[in-house]
């Protein structure tokens, strides 16, 4: 029979099950300790990783637009393919492998040489290579295409990416900048207001399944990225357009070596209405050389490296790139050299050290201790008024001029002009000034000379715009800038950018006497920009052309110049200013000075029309303004006689027929007021064909005979006082054939101001 | 307290285990209502199974579906998004060719040229001449003036004018 335990074995029991039970507790305690307050924080990161996948959303990047809102510079989606080698299957069927296919398929899809592709799918030791970045949408959906239709091939895969886009190619390129291939600003404003326009990326962190599928929607923690904010600037892409166009016509014209800058700028407010270096580059490819001569340096660079995976190519490359992306409106000053007296005149009429009612005599040269300066008129202008100084560019003059300022008193208003610091422009890499100090202006005079009309001393032309914007404007030195707002992606103004007056130069009497001595320059018969003339509009400027002193002379021992112009209109309110710098010009003929002159006068022209300053025509203008030749084809003889003697136009008749089968010019042809219409009355006349004659460089008078004598119309253009004028340009070329009494219009530049320092 | 005086001998058969009483067998007939009864039990616990079944199908096939409408979702919000980005470079594009610098060089090969001034008729404008338009209620018209106009419109008013 059996017995119950007794006691002790039922104490025994308890005994062991209590040492299991504070064993097995204790391992578990340990371990619960263990995992949650030991390891907790990398398990807890670990089941993270394992159960959640975050991604990035990349914020978008803000758009650049003009003042108009026409879109400068915006992103949109683009997509990397990349291949993994690893997955790439390397069996041989039907006797294709896998990346035979892909090479196959993809290479006519992705303009690349099918060659090139089977290499990089069968690339070693790498999960990823990228076959082509920055894929447009049609060629992703011929490749997605392609994925459908070989669902066996795993190794090809597409990522999306962003890609800038700059509509307008090169324009403003200097200005605007570029992105680089991490979507990061690399020049110009892209660099300046990178911040601003990249944005914060967000993220998406999602639960996963085990099959690494993202689970639904309630397991899903979005934080929204902030996309960039977009740039309205005050760039008008219209008068950015005439700008580019006019510096770039000059630059191939006249073989610019070493860059043309065009800025135009509202003299009142300080924003920059254009801004533009030439030659520039295309933002889409910015690593691309666009310079012809900068290409062909790059190609004697490889010839002497011994090709171009050198480190003495690459840096040559890297040299030109650089050079191409670099802004020279901000970066680099130059010698201002005639442009700047109209600061120096301000300055003088401003302190009262001189007045208009002053006199000076110019003898061809003036001795300032042993250094002689030279005017640029050999036998000297003689006794002038003050406005004739600035009209005439006298150099002696000018010197004169600054001396009875003084160097302290000069360097006082250099400084308060804005020429001793930045101007403060929202743009990178704005170079400063090089100036003498106040001590050597005070004390050398033959410092104090050369700097009176603009010369030893450099500035940017930036500064130099805003220097005579602050001439004119009523004397307020106003900061220059790009960018009028900025907004969020659904318009709202975040920030607005109001005119800044940094401080009273000269008095609003002084600005408006230097604003009508500048009108002269331009209006005087023996005006140094009179070849800047525009019928109806009151423009003003002044000319200069500086000397490089610091440089070493060309290869044919030339020295280099500075051609420059500074243009404002209308004089009766300015409202624009527009500076034209040109670095550097092949200086062929006597005319060439006179370049930056036209060049500033169509830009003005151009911008003018299309801000709506309506031309104002005197009666003279009037006078002689061209017409447009009348249609008489069709009419009867003496009825066409008759509407052609009306409008005191010359008549000659060919054939013996009644009614004008023909006629030349054709209608609606400007014509000048005493043309000659020819009107063919017979039908089979043969046309009477001329050749052009070579006009370039002759006189009015010489002109006029040669034109006529051929038996063609002529039409005369171009700047005021026609006496001292010869022909610089004309249309239809020289040797062209024509009818008889086409019209030649021929361009007259003023032929004194060649060589006006 | 017991006796202890009695003799009497314990009746030990008090103390021994009777024999359980055979239960009589009850032969249960149950009547038709309680039959009802038992068959509405089954049905309510099978339908009860049923049901519950059914609601944990439906969960888990709109679970499916919830899952498979998000993807649906995520892969449209892709295309929108990257038709969205196609119609910007779209439109960039088209910026590009209608740019000034475009119109002026296909105008150029078409032999088009832009506007000059003398295609412009200008009128000269003779500051001399001018009229004077008076301004409202500046001239009043007379007691006379006002009585006629009253006759012309009444008469018109009658037809007769």
């Amino acid at each position: 029979m059996t017995q119950a335990p007794s006691n002790k074995m039922r104490f025994r029991m308890f005994a062991v099950m209590l040492a299991i039970t504070i064993g097995i507790g204790s391992v578990l305690v340990y371990q619960l300790f263990n995992i949650q307050f030991v390891k907790g924080e990398e398990y807890q990161r670990s089941a993270v990783e394992q159960q959640m996948r975050s991604l990035k959303i990349a914020p978008a990047r803000g758009e650049i637009q003009d003042t108009n809102g026409k879109i400068l510079a915006v992103s949109a989606t683009v997509w990397n393919v990349i291949v993994d080698p690893v997955v790439v299957d390397k069996e041989v069927k039907n006797g294709q492998t896998e990346a035979d296919i892909i090479a196959e398929n993809l290479a006519p899809i992705l303009e690349m040489d099918a060659a090139v592709i089977k290499e990089k799918c069968l690339t070693p030791n790498t999960r990823s290579v990228f076959l082509k970045k920055r894929i447009e949408k049609p060629q992703q959906e011929a490749i997605n295409q392609f994925l459908t239709d070989h669902p066996s091939i795993r190794s090809v895969y597409m990522l999306e990416d962003t890609k800038r886009y700059y509509p307008y190619g090169s324009l403003a390129s200097t200005v605007i900048g570029f992105v680089n291939d991490e979507n990061v600003g690399g020049a110009g404003l892209e660099s300046q207001y990178n911040k601003v326009l990249s944005g914060t990326p967000g993220m998406v962190v999602t639960a996963k399944t085990a099959r690494e599928n993202d689970m639904d929607t309630r397991y899903q923690q979005r934080y929204e990225p902030e996309n960039g904010h977009s740039l309205v600037l005050t760039l008008d892409e219209t008068i950015q357009h005439f700008l580019e166009k006019h510096i770039e016509n000059a630059v191939n014209e006249h073989n610019i070596k070493n860059r043309a800058v065009g800025i135009v700028m509202d003299v009142n407010t300080g924003a920059i209405l254009g801004m533009t270096t030439k030659p520039d580059f295309d933002p889409n490819n910015f690593k691309e050389i666009s310079d012809p001569a900068a290409k062909e340096r790059l190609v004697l660079a490889a010839v002497a490296s011994g090709g171009t995976n050198t480190d003495a190519y690459r840096e040559a490359l890297s040299n030109e790139q650089n050079l191409q992306w670099r802004n020279k409106a901000v970066s680099d000053p130059y010698e201002p050299g005639s442009v700047f007296k109209v600061i120096t005149a301000a300055t003088a009429l401003d302190t009262g050290s001189a007045s208009l009612n002053n006199y000076y005599d110019c003898f061809g040269s003036i001795t300032v201790k042993d250094r002689e300066i030279g005017c640029w008129k050999l036998y000297g202008h003689g006794n002038q008024s003050f406005a004739q100084t600035l009209q005439h560019s006298c150099n002696p003059a000018f010197v004169q001029i600054g001396f009875s300022i003084g160097g302290a008193t000069f360097y006082d208003y250099f400084d308060t002009f804005g020429f001793t610091q930045g101007t403060g422009i929202d743009l990178p890499g704005e170079a400063g000034s090089i100036y003498h100090p106040r001590e050597r202006l005070s004390t050398n005079l033959v410092t104090l000379a050369s700097c009176s009309f603009g010369q030893t001393f450099k500035v940017t032309p930036i500064q130099m715009i805003t220097g005579i914007s602050t001439a004119v404007n009523g004397g307020n030195l106003v900061t220059p800038y790009l960018v009028r707002q900025v907004v969020d992606e659904n318009g709202s103004v975040v920030e607005a950018h109001e005119p800044v007056i940094r401080r009273q130069v000269i008095s609003e009497q002084t600005s408006k006497t230097i604003a009508e001595l500048m009108e002269t320059v331009v209006s005087a018969p023996d005006g140094s920009g009179r070849n800047a003339y525009l019928a109806g509009y009151r423009v003003g400027g002044k000319t200069g052309t500086s000397q490089k002193l610091d440089q070493v002379l060309s290869e044919d021992g030339r020295e280099e110049h500075v051609l420059s112009f500074v243009g404002v209109a209308p004089m009766d309110d300015p409202q624009i200013a527009v500076l034209v710098v040109l670095d550097s010009p092949e200086l062929d003929d006597v005319l060439s000075s006179t370049i930056a002159v036209p060049v500033g006068k169509y830009i003005l022209e151009d911008i003018l029309s299309y801000i709506g300053v309506e031309p104002k025509y005197t009666a003279e203008e009037m006078k002689n303004l061209d017409l447009t030749t009348p249609n008489t084809i069709g009419l009867d003889l003496q009825k066409a006689k008759d509407t052609l003697a009306e409008m005191n136009l010359g008549v000659k008749v060919i054939g013996q027929g009644e009614t004008v089968l023909k006629q030349v010019p054709t209608p609606s042809t400007q014509i000048p007021r005493d043309a000659t219409i020819l009107l063919y009355t017979d039908e089979d006349i043969a046309p009477n064909l001329v050749e052009v004659p070579n006009v370039f460089g002759l006189g009015t008078s010489v002109v006029n005979q040669m034109i006529t004598n051929a038996g063609l119309n002529l039409s005369f253009t171009g700047g005021l006082g026609r006496e001292n004028s010869v022909a610089s340009r004309q249309t239809p070329e020289a040797g062209t054939m024509v009818e008889a009494g086409t019209v030649v219009t021929v361009e007259l530049t003023a032929l004194d101001t060649a060589g006006v320092y | 307290m017991a006796s202890r005086q009695s003799n009497l001998a314990y009746d030990l058969s008090l103390f021994e285990t009777k024999p359980k009483k055979a239960q009589p067998l009850l032969n249960v007939v149950k009547t038709p209502k309680y039959q009802r009864r038992d068959r509405m039990l089954a049905i309510r616990a099978v339908s009860t199974v049923a049901v519950v079944v059914s609601i944990i199908c439906v969960m888990l096939y709109s679970r499916a579906q919830l899952t498979e409408l998000t993807d649906r979702i995520g892969t449209y919000n892709t295309e929108y998004q990257n038709l969205v980005s196609e119609r910007t470079r779209l439109n960039a594009e088209i910026e590009g060719k209608v740019s000034l610098r475009s119109v002026e060089e296909s105008a150029k090969s078409m032999g088009l040229d832009k506007m000059q001034a003398y295609q412009v008729e200008y009128v000269v404008v003779d500051e001399d001449e001018e009229g004077v338009v008076p301004a409202a209620g500046e001239q009043q018209p007379s007691f006379a003036q006002k009585l006629g106009l009253y006759i012309q419109s009444f008469l018109e008013y009658i037809h007769l004018r």
